[in-house]
């Protein structure tokens, strides 16, 4: 059975600065990965390359057996839409979409039926705690609420991976700790692999493992 | 803040000028399209219109005064009257007759209008060259030998004529040979004459054109010093004192108006589509300012950042609005006068089919008007760019520099959607209004205009709760698809750049279907009442007629010799000529009332008693008539004619499409009795049964080559194609809105998408594709372009209404038949719905490749 995320030798340079430098480590399913380091480490980098939103340079990446460096825009897209969660820092939910319309969305994008669709929303909002908010829309939410939602979102078509890019970036200590004791039963319930983006040793802490990167390269993989 | 403007103006505004060069160059051409459609427009109306005010300016100088008659023309013996009036004053008395008159050979003589249109002039040479101390005419007495004519070196090149040799010209019915007597000389400090003028000795002018003993005005001259203010007041009321109600007394103003007014619908119109060009020149402005708003608002943040005030920003946008304004005006300018080159030739050729002659041929480039235009652009500019700059000063830096921008929620519009439900309301209010009328019969629907402009503004505004509304209805569509879902999302929280793409472009189309409405209607009217009052088999008029209020006539013994062909059954002639009535030029005109009765040629507005024409003060008018002079049926008229002031009653209206000036039609008998004529206007032919009208048309033409002879279904067909010119440059402008708006859609999607990058990347990630991206902002442009065509061809129908029932008829006095033209409608809704679409697409797809 493949590793739910492989690297391998990835390297990325934006003009003459090495982003990456042959990064390479694997994730396998039900597995936590925290990636620390400092501003400027590369960590996005390495999640966008990860997520098939930039190219590396060389090197490899798959996703459940599948490389993404070989993939087109369409193919990236359609892998992103059945493999990959995402949760941000700034939370981008669809402003103009209600808390349940946002969490519909990637299962609409896959094609599922309605009545399913609204079933998996109704219970993963409920599992998140913001069933009440459901019809509520983005900028009628708390940050700790979007959040919620943002989650709910990642996980509601059961991807293999989950990508969360400084999760607790915009929250405060509180908020931060209970949404990401959220995110690590949500996942865990799951069997996704997460990714998680952090400067937070706290957040760190929550992960099965963690990869520190400085200057483009892992200092104790 | 005056330093500080300048430092950001130079280190940043203009710096992104020079980086984005392209589209700088865009903008500036932008607002030069507009600014020159604007300044073409005028300055091609103000050349056509100085063919009809001072085409004698050069040979003369301005006069003082003008007398003429306000019914044909004066006896001579009214000039050796005002002469005995005034005494020895030093005044300058130029007695003169005109006529227009066309050459006899041209390529082809059935398309009305084609044959080049000379004014004639007979002046007294000896007179002129009396005039030599304060404004040497420089005219040759030699040059009054028969027939003798003197030309502009212009014309001579034109015609490629020398002196010495000869010139065919149609003068009424007859085909007169002139001989190019000399040169007129241009005069310094006088206006160079129009290159459509011919001179001729007075004397010699009277014969050839018929008025032996009699002139068409007087054009009195104050030698210039020191009295002369006082002479020329003096001289002034003491000719208006003598003339009492024989001729009229006509200072530069007068004249200028009374040219003015003849023309002032037409031109009226004209420069309002042209505002129109500017309008939409200043939406685009708009649009793109907005779209660099936002690409700089990252620049903007740090500007803030650093200490900048939200007023001084502001400021340096509007500057550079400014700058903007003022390139896109100086360019426009160039292109304005260039393409006043050609406009004038289309306005002339117009206004020339519908007035009379005019025969501007260039533009020149007036100081004022340049001047107008270019603060025209300046201020376009800068308005277009206020809600930007203000959006710029306004946003909080960590918004601006920030990745998540908030959108523009849509609940704080609704006060503008009852805003624009009001404007409706009191549209519909303004357009019961009286028109506004001047002393000379001019008429200004200010009501009305005002009606369509916050009928469309209204409508407009309007637009934006309807895109909400649309979108909430269809929001169970949303469950379809993601990329319905997203789109409708978008729509049922209009942002205000989706509130103004909609009301461009359902101003645009409101604009274009309200004009659509209107022409469609004019043309199955104008079809209707040619088919009703063109029903004789043949219709001639002379061949130096080549406009509506060209007055050459036929004489008694041609309508004789027309008479006594054996194909002929039946022959009516129609006689007219041109007065003023209540300051105002208008028409008599003198009819065979059993003729046009017996063949139902009249469409009534208000049909008179049966036999009306048996009383001897009853007379018709037409519908213009009594719009213009704000008269009805029962009336009093008091008609002037050479043999004083008839006293007439209005007996009955007819429809009449041909002019707008208005006419009062007498009996034929009358009317010669009164006017001293016999010749004839048109003349209207019957033929018998089996008779070819095209043959006897061959035959009549060739004996005689001074008419132009139509048969009935040519005839109706050049009406059609000279009333369907008049639209023509509507429809130009018409079509440059709706392209604009279209544009302007896409400029608002681009802004849209932009502010929403975020967004894209957010949908991207979640696993949306390129495709399905560019898809759902198409239907967003969809639904955008939907609603503003909607709510355009909605809105266009009042206003098509508004155009036929109340602005047309108060500006003309034309009663129309409303027609809807359903399948032109359509299909120019569906054509701009799909521009809308592909124009969303092109966009979102560019800015998804970025």
């Amino acid at each position: 059975m493949p590793a739910t995320l492989e690297v391998h030798h990835l390297t990325k340079h934006y003009a003459d600065r090495a982003i990456l430098r042959e990064v390479s480590f694997e994730l396998n399913e039900g597995e936590r990965i925290a990636l620390l380091g400092p501003s400027g480490s590369g960590k996005t980098t390495l999640l966008n390359c990860i997520g098939g939103v930039d190219k590396p340079d060389t090197g490899r990446v798959m996703i459940a057996g599948q490389e993404l460096t070989a993939m087109d825009s369409d193919g990236l897209a359609q892998l992103r839409r059945r493999s990959i969660g995402t949760v941000f820092q700034f939370f981008h939910l669809l402003t103009t979409l209600t808390a349940a319309e946002n969490v519909e969305l990637p299962l609409q994008l896959l094609g599922i039926a309605t009545a399913e669709r609204e079933q998996r929303v109704r219970e993963l909002l409920q599992r998140v705690g913001v069933e009440h908010r459901a019809n509520a829309r983005p900028s009628e939410l708390s940050g700790g609420e979007m959040q919620r939602v943002a989650i709910a979102r990642a996980v509601v078509h059961r991807p293999a991976l989950i990508l969360a890019d400084e999760p607790t970036g915009n929250l405060d200590s509180a908020t931060g700790a209970v949404v990401l004791d959220l995110l690590a039963s949500v996942v865990a319930e799951s069997k996704a692999g997460l990714l998680m983006v952090t400067h937070s040793e706290e957040a760190a802490r929550r992960c099965t493992r963690v990869l520190r990167m400085k200057d483009g390269a892992f200092i104790d993989a | 803040m005056i330093a500080e403007v300048l430092i950001i103006l130079r280190r940043c505004a203009l710096r992104h000028w020079r980086l984005a060069f392209k589209q700088q160059v865009v903008l500036v051409l932008i607002l030069a399209l507009g600014t020159g459609v604007y300044l073409a427009m005028r300055l091609a109306n103000r050349a056509a219109l100085a063919g009809f005010e001072r085409f004698t300016d050069g040979v003369t100088r301005q006069a003082d005064w003008t007398v003429q008659s306000a019914a044909g023309s004066l006896p001579m013996s009214a000039l050796r009257e005002m002469r005995d009036a005034l005494g020895p004053r030093p005044l300058h008395l130029i007695p003169l007759v005109e006529s227009t008159v066309s050459p006899a050979i041209v390529e082809d003589t059935l398309v009305i209008g084609s044959r080049p249109t000379w004014r004639l002039v007979g002046m007294d040479f000896i007179g002129l060259l009396n005039l030599r101390n304060d404004a040497p005419a420089g005219i040759d007495p030699r040059a009054s030998v028969r027939h003798g004519v003197l030309v502009t070196d212009g014309f001579a090149k034109q015609q490629r004529i020398a002196v010495g040799e000869s010139l065919r010209v149609i003068v009424n019915e007859r085909i007169e040979p002139l001989t190019i007597a000399g040169i007129i000389p241009r005069i310094p400090d006088l206006p160079a004459p129009p290159d459509h003028l011919l001179v001729m000795d007075l004397p010699d002018a009277q014969r050839l054109l018929g008025k032996q003993d009699h002139i068409d005005r007087v054009e009195v001259l104050a030698q210039r010093g020191d009295a002369f203010p006082s002479v020329r007041d003096e001289t002034g009321a003491l000719l208006k004192q003598v003339g009492a109600s024989r001729w009229l007394v006509l200072d530069r103003e007068d004249k200028r108006v009374m040219a003015g007014t003849m023309t002032e619908a037409f031109r009226l119109n004209l420069t309002i589509l042209s505002l129109l060009a500017l309008f939409v020149g200043g939406y685009l402005i708009f649009q793109a300012l907005d779209g660099v708003v936002l690409r700089r608002r990252e620049e903007i943040g740090i500007l803030k950042s650093l200490g900048i005030t939200d007023a001084t920003i502001q400021v340096v946008f509007l500057a550079e609005a400014l700058l903007l304004g003022l390139f896109g005006g100086s360019v426009g300018v160039l292109l304005g006068w260039a393409g006043a080159q050609g406009a004038v030739l289309a306005v002339t050729r117009t206004m020339s089919a519908l007035y009379g002659a005019t025969n501007a041929q260039h533009a020149s480039l007036q100081l004022d008007e340049v001047g107008l235009s270019l603060a025209i652009a300046i201020v376009t500019s800068v308005i277009a760019a206020w809600w930007p700059a203000r959006m710029a000063a306004r946003t909080p830096p960590a918004q601006m520099m920030g990745q998540h921008i908030a959108p523009y929620a849509g609940q704080r519009y609704g006060r503008i959607e009852w805003l624009g439900a009001l404007l409706m309301l009191v549209a519909l209010g303004l357009a019961e209004c009286p028109v506004w009328r001047w002393s000379s019969g001019a008429r200004w629907p200010l009501g009305g205009y005002a009606a369509a402009g916050l009928w469309v503004l209204g409508a407009s505004l309007v637009g934006g709760a309807v895109l909400r509304w649309m979108a909430q209805w269809a929001k169970p569509l949303g469950r379809l698809s993601a990329v319905v879902r997203v789109a409708l999302s978008h729509l049922r929280q209009p942002s205000v750049r989706h509130r103004f793409a909609v009301a461009a472009l359902a101003s645009a189309v409101a604009m274009t279907a309200g004009m659509a409405v209107m022409v469609a209607s004019f043309d199955h009217t104008m079809r209707s009442w040619v088919e009703r009052s063109m029903k004789a088999d043949i219709y001639i008029s002379s061949a130096g007629a080549q406009s509506a209020s060209a007055m050459h006539g036929i004489s008694r013994s041609t309508v004789d010799a027309l008479r006594s062909s054996p194909e002929v059954s039946e022959l009516a002639v129609l006689q007219a000529t041109q007065i003023t009535f209540q300051g105002g030029s208008t028409w008599v005109m003198g009819s065979e009332p059993e003729f046009t009765t017996k063949h139902q040629l009249y469409a009534w507005v208000v049909a008179p008693p049966s036999e009306w024409w048996h009383s001897p003060e009853n007379a018709l008018v037409n519908e213009s008539f009594t719009e213009r002079f704000n008269l009805h049926q029962g009336d009093a008229i008091e008609l002037p004619t050479p043999h004083g002031i008839q006293h007439l009653c209005i007996a009955g209206i007819y429809a009449d499409y041909g002019n707008e000036r208005g006419s009062i039609m007498v009996p034929r008998e009358r009317f010669g009795a009164w006017f001293d004529t016999d010749m004839a206007w048109r003349v209207a032919l019957m033929l018998k049964p089996g008779a070819n009208a095209e043959s006897v048309r061959a035959q009549m033409e060739a004996t005689h080559p001074g008419l132009s002879i139509f048969t009935q279904s040519h005839l109706r067909s050049e009406a059609l194609r000279i009333f369907r010119q008049t639209f023509s440059v509507t429809y130009a402008l018409e079509v440059i809105g709706v392209v604009v708006a279209v544009a302007g859609l896409g400029l608002a999607l681009a802004s849209l998408l932009l502010e929403r990058r975020e967004e894209l990347h957010t949908l991207r990630s979640l696993g949306m594709t390129n495709g399905e991206i560019v898809r759902a902002s198409a239907l967003e442009g969809l639904g955008v372009a939907t609603v503003g065509t909607g709510m355009g061809l909605l809105a266009g129908l009042w206003l098509g209404w508004l155009l036929i029932f109340r602005i047309n008829k108060q500006c003309f006095g034309w009663t129309l038949a409303f027609d809807l033209p359903w399948g032109q409608l359509a299909a120019f809704g569906a054509a701009v719905i799909s521009a809308g679409v592909l124009v969303a697409a092109f966009v979102s797809r560019r800015i998804n490749h970025r």
